[in-house]
């Protein structure tokens, strides 16, 4: 994928800036060679995470969140990962700005992602991502500023990264106990030897068609609860902890996945 | 490299001429300091350079300042003790079996002595050094024993005094800053130079690490036993130690993340990280230390109060206490490790092999 994104983006980059320098060399005072040669634009996702609706807060004792399945929870930790940020074209083919990004929401510096590469003037019909990593970029120990978080997957459940740590404790009788719902590749422990599963996502953000004539920037919203109510209604007793081993966890969460982001405040 | 080296050359040649032409009251030529970089184990590449401050770059001159003033019972107020007498380098620059330290005047200090090593990655995550977080660089760390009132007991000008009139140290100022004039920023640059040269990452588990898991070509081998790797196993493994969220996995040589926990030791903590922070979500939590040279620095936890590992074990397997801020990897309420007695043994052996003797026998560490 990444190659096929290359020859992409070479194909787009290098007709368009030989059009961009032959543009300047015909105007020659009346326009700043500034603006017509930038055919380029930055990209700022702001990474935001609510609770139907509501911004996350961590640690609300005295407040806190409902599951569809009425259990009460807290939240005291978020981390996750996105890549390979892609702007699908009206009329077909795609843009992939390769890259990753995680979020710790306690660290205010993680909570704006600026992609390192640029997107072409265009007009665009849609924003995807990948949560996590997908097969090609979800390398055994590849990134150092994961491997020092502690973000590998162990080798055993099948290698690579976490996608997400999101954890906190939830209200069960007579006591809070803590729930750590961790996504990563999912282990198959039905077939002999275990077989692992990819268990990334492929996001297309509904209502995301963008034009792009400037730098751009948008919210990229998580919503809490979607992890767990749509379309399976998780229940913290079931999946509170350890759930990285549990293959059905992992393949829930996925299948919960498709519905947890949206866009919104795109500023084109 | 070969750049770099020449790109050096260039650049000493040019300061020298510099030099050759301005010094006309001293017919001695100064020498600038020596730029050296750290020693670095090859499979440290899991976890990146570490991101040294440009106001105080590592020079052959000034790690040599900065280990004998490592040593120097100067920097106390009764000349009686030194950062060595807490941090020996013969158990990686612990107290040697102490739960907490003697300082001046055999005042009790509150939290056991850290081992030091591997402390130029710590900028890489937390940033925050201290068992609470309380220095947020190794030059403001080496400000605080100094002067802390369980501790040195020292006011800095007075040390700086000590020092200045001390025969000695001018030259090794001179030659490690370009000054004779000695201040306490010079001081705590030098003492950091030589911590960030205390580096340990030449352990059994390194090796393996290096052939076994980075492919790199190391002469000998297998160098874990089963038993070993066994415990390793275990350590990774979610449902069972689960150790690795906060301690790492092969590729993170620092085996810490170098952030902070509350890992569950009281009901009514300590108050760690919120000393610093003034903030309630922080209470309780303490540096995660590396799992490396375990086998030199008992007793564990900040206070020093478990004195064997199968002690530790235990705590984390059965005795978690469930505190206001209790990471939620060992909520013992909801999956007990259970670990049996031949799993902890596991366990302890792969620990044990993280021991890394050619560290703590490292004649340039020695005093």
């Amino acid at each position: 994928m990444k190659t096929i994104t290359k020859l992409l983006i070479a194909g787009i980059f290098f007709p368009v800036i030989i059009i961009g320098f032959t543009g300047c060399e015909d105007d020659d005072t009346d326009d700043a060679p500034t603006q017509t040669q930038k055919t380029n634009y930055s990209v700022s996702i702001n990474m935001k995470q609510v609770v139907d609706g509501a911004a996350l807060e961590l640690n609300t004792a005295n407040k806190p969140y409902t599951n569809k399945k009425g259990q009460t929870y807290r939240v005291s930790r978020l981390q996750y990962l996105i890549s390979d940020i892609t702007f699908n074209k009206v009329g077909g083919g795609a843009i992939t700005l390769e890259g990753y990004h995680y979020v710790e929401l306690a660290d205010t510096n993680t909570l704006v992602y600026q992609l390192s590469e640029k997107i072409p003037e265009g007009d665009y019909s849609s924003i995807g991502f990948t949560f996590g990593f997908d097969e090609e970029d979800n390398i055994n120990n590849a990134y150092a500023d994961l491997n020092i978080l502690n973000w590998n997957w162990p080798g055993m459940l099948g290698g690579g990264y976490h996608f997400m740590r999101l954890e906190g404790d939830y209200d069960s009788v007579g006591v809070s106990k803590a729930f750590k719902t961790h996504m990563g590749t999912a282990r198959n422990n039905s077939t002999t030897p275990p077989t692992f599963e990819e268990n990334h996502l492929n996001i297309e953000l509904a209502n995301s068609e963008i034009i792009v004539s400037k730098d751009i920037s948008f919210d990229l919203v998580m919503d809490i609860n979607q992890w767990y109510e749509n379309t399976y209604e998780w229940d913290f007793h079931i999946y509170n902890a350890p759930i990285m081993p549990v293959y059905d966890a992992q393949k829930r969460l996925n299948e919960n996945g498709s519905t947890v982001f949206s866009i919104a405040n795109i500023q084109e | 490299m070969q750049f770099k080296n020449s790109l050096l050359l260039l650049i000493i040649i040019v300061l020298a001429s510099c030099q050759d032409d301005d010094d006309s009251t001293s017919p001695v030529i100064d020498k600038k300091p020596t730029p050296v970089d750290l020693s670095i184990p090859t499979h440290f590449f899991y976890v990146g350079a570490p991101i040294l401050p440009a106001n105080n770059p590592q020079t052959v001159e000034g790690i040599a300042l900065g280990k004998k003033l490592f040593f120097e019972k100067k920097l106390s107020r009764d000349n009686s003790i030194s950062c060595g007498t807490c941090h020996k380098p013969s158990v990686a620059f612990n107290d040697k079996g102490n739960a907490v330290s003697i300082g001046v005047d055999g005042s009790m200090g509150i939290r056991n002595a850290m081992p030091l090593f591997n402390l130029a990655w710590v900028t890489l995550t937390s940033g925050r050094f201290n068992w609470h977080g309380s220095a947020l660089s190794l030059e403001e760390q080496a400000f605080e024993p100094v002067v802390n009132h369980l501790e040195m007991k020292d006011k800095w000008p007075n040390v700086v005094n000590k020092l200045q009139a001390d025969p000695s140290y001018p030259p090794l100022f001179k030659a490690a800053f370009e000054t004779s004039t000695i201040d306490s920023t010079l001081v705590v640059k030098a003492l950091a130079q030589f911590e960030r040269t205390l580096i340990s990452g030449n352990t059994r588990v390194d090796k393996h690490v290096q052939k076994e898991v980075a492919g790199l070509d190391i002469p000998g081998g297998p160098f874990l036993t089963a038993q070993e790797l066994r415990g390793y196993d275990l350590f990774v493994a979610e449902e069972k130690g689960d150790c690795f969220h906060c301690h790492g996995t092969f590729s993170n040589p620092l085996w810490t993340n170098n952030l902070f926990m509350d890992n569950g030791l009281d009901l009514n903590p300590d108050s760690g990280l919120a000393a610093v922070t003034k903030s309630a979500s922080d209470l309780g939590k303490f540096r995660v230390p590396s799992i490396r040279n375990l086998g030199f620095t008992a007793p564990y936890m900040h206070d020093g109060r478990f004195t064997t590992l199968m002690e530790v074990l235990e705590h984390y397997d059965s005795n978690i206490k469930n505190s206001p801020n209790l990471d939620p990897n060992l909520d013992p309420n909801v999956k007990p490790r259970s670990l049996t007695l031949q799993e902890k043994e596991d366990l302890i052996a792969f620990l044990m092999a993280l021991n890394d003797s050619s560290f703590v026998n490292n004649p340039s560490f020695q005093p």
